[in-house]
């Protein structure tokens, strides 16, 4: 590889990754999708228990 | 030694906060990587020896999976990627998707009309825009383009600006349409170009298609688009919207789009905006779309789920995924949820006007908030998704509409339904994009989630084998 070719190599490599943008375009993301879904098999996703329901949001 | 390259079709790819990607020949699907797993990835270009004693366990997962996928392919050391294979960065967001109004115009009068259509003053847009419009997506690393209207098919270049699409390669994903001018001739145009976009067609009630449309014979003429369109194996969808009028009829409009061979159906009380404000006698509220729909849902489920269906915000049945999903809880109730975008749609997804403004969504459309958004046509799509209005909505944290909102601040459901839609609050509101849409409000604040959860876990086990 010629030194202009690593150094673009470099340049790419070192890029800085937003993991907000990358978990909002993937997610569809597992912590803010998967848990609206039931499936057939599904293990219940923790807010269905904790979620706060109507009376307990009626007093906060 | 040990070279591996990329197989054609698979290009290098990043974007602004995504620098790590790999776009599949599909140009929907485009795989983001963390720093260590595309150290490999840019490897896979002929050139590096890749030693995999070297390699991270990271590194030699993805070697493996990238290898049984065909993706990665043994190379003898000579072979190179080809140019348009090679690392490209875009200075923009990244959006997988734009949805297009190539015109404002229309050919039908719908009484509900959000945008207007037949009231429409403004031109299509000319070849020469659309060619413009298409190279700015592409320069900033879009590729699939939906198109809808007013009423797109009757563009007057449609042919032509099909060619432009093909000639850039972009996929056609979607046409929305109502099908109308849905025949024969255009399929062939399609096929010929190998183009096989899904059509999302309007369909608003068995026998009562026409009244909303205010065109006689308007569903004769959409179940002879479905009717073709099934024939010729293009992939169907409906949009249905919800009234006084053919809320009586949702056994019968779903058991004749099944039919017809659609396979999803979305309805949508309409909203009072644009035309549909002067029809108040057949508004529908979403206290009786709900009961109507739970009321129907015990029959849909014992007719097997004729199509897969969205019900309004309500419920959502997915046959193909053998899901259940309740549209108006976007996000997961969870602590932390403050931080993420307010949509996930809006993030992902771009609209492009009749008028060349880039704006959030199309339900953005005829709010006052249309005018604060730029013009492709008059500014570079790059700067626009840098440095923009349009910009700092669609990365709008969902915290930002909570806070801003006394009511949401204070209620238990917020990070359930992180204050609504962003078009929703901006329609009802007039202006205010950060605030509370009442539609999501009222159902969480009167029962209806809780409705919702208990119809999900009683029909989860009800999808046909």
């Amino acid at each position: 590889m010629s030194e202009q070719e690593k150094a673009k190599e470099e340049e790419v490599l070192s890029q800085e990754v937003s993991e907000e943008e990358q978990a909002a375009v993937e997610g569809d993301q597992k912590k803010t999708v998967d848990w609206c879904y039931l499936l057939p098999d599904y293990v219940p996703h923790p807010c269905w228990n904790n979620s706060v329901r109507g009376e307990e949001a009626e007093e906060k | 030694m040990a070279y591996y390259l990329l197989r054609k079709g698979y290009e290098l790819c990043g974007w602004e906060g995504m620098p790590f990607g790999l776009r599949y020949p599909d140009p929907q699907h485009v795989d983001f990587f963390d720093r260590d797993e595309y150290r490999l990835v840019y490897a896979l270009d002929g050139r590096h020896d890749i030693v995999e004693d070297n390699l991270s366990p990271a590194q030699k997962d993805l070697l493996n999976r990238l290898k049984e996928q065909h993706i990665a392919v043994p190379s003898g050391g000579e072979e190179r990627l080809e140019p348009r294979q090679e690392y490209r960065r875009y200075p923009a967001l990244y959006k997988k998707a734009v949805n297009w109004s190539v015109t404002g115009r229309c050919n039908y009068r719908c009484r509900h009309c959000f945008m207007s259509a037949p009231d429409y003053r403004g031109k299509d847009l000319s070849l020469a825009e659309c060619r413009h419009i298409l190279d700015e997506l592409l320069s900033c690393g879009i590729r699939v383009v939906q198109l809808t209207g007013g009423e797109p098919l009757i563009h007057p270049c449609l042919t032509d600006l099909l060619d432009e699409i093909r000639q850039r390669d972009i996929l056609l994903q979607v046409i929305h349409s109502n099908g109308r001018l849905v025949d024969e001739k255009l399929l062939d145009e399609l096929d010929r170009r190998q183009m096989r976009p899904a059509f999302h067609l309007s369909f608003d009630g068995a026998g009562r298609h026409d009244w909303l449309r205010s065109v006689d014979g308007a569903e004769e003429a959409v179940i002879r688009a479905f009717r073709l369109l099934h024939e010729r194996g293009f992939q169907t969808a409906v949009s249905m919207c919800l009234h006084r009028h053919n809320i009586g009829v949702l056994k019968e409009s779903v058991d004749m789009l099944a039919s017809l061979g659609v396979r999803h159906l979305k309805m949508a009380v309409a909203r009072p905006e644009g035309r549909w404000k002067r029809e108040t006698a057949n508004f529908l509220t979403q206290d009786e779309a709900n009961e109507a729909i739970l009321a129907y849902l015990p029959q849909y489920v014992a007719d097997g789920m004729p199509v897969s269906a969205q019900f309004c915000g309500l419920l959502d049945f997915d046959r193909e995924k053998r899901i259940i999903r309740i549209p108006s809880a976007k996000f997961s109730g969870q602590p932390g949820e403050e931080r993420v975008f307010a949509c996930r749609a809006v993030r992902n997804n771009m609209y492009i006007s009749a008028s060349g403004r880039v704006l959030p969504c199309m339900s953005m459309c005829g709010t006052a908030m249309e005018p604060m958004f730029e013009s492709v046509l008059e500014k570079p799509l790059t700067e626009i998704l840098t440095d923009s209005f349009y910009r700092e909505m669609s990365r709008l944290p969902m915290g930002s509409c909570i806070g801003h909102n006394e009511r949401c601040s204070a209620c238990g459901y917020r990070l359930l339904c992180g204050a609504g839609c962003r078009a929703c609050a901006c329609a009802g509101t007039g202006n205010d994009y950060l605030g509370i849409d009442e539609e999501v409000c009222h159902f969480f604040r009167n029962g209806w989630y809780e409705k919702a959860k208990e119809a999900a876990e009683k029909y989860r086990d009800s999808f046909p084998r």
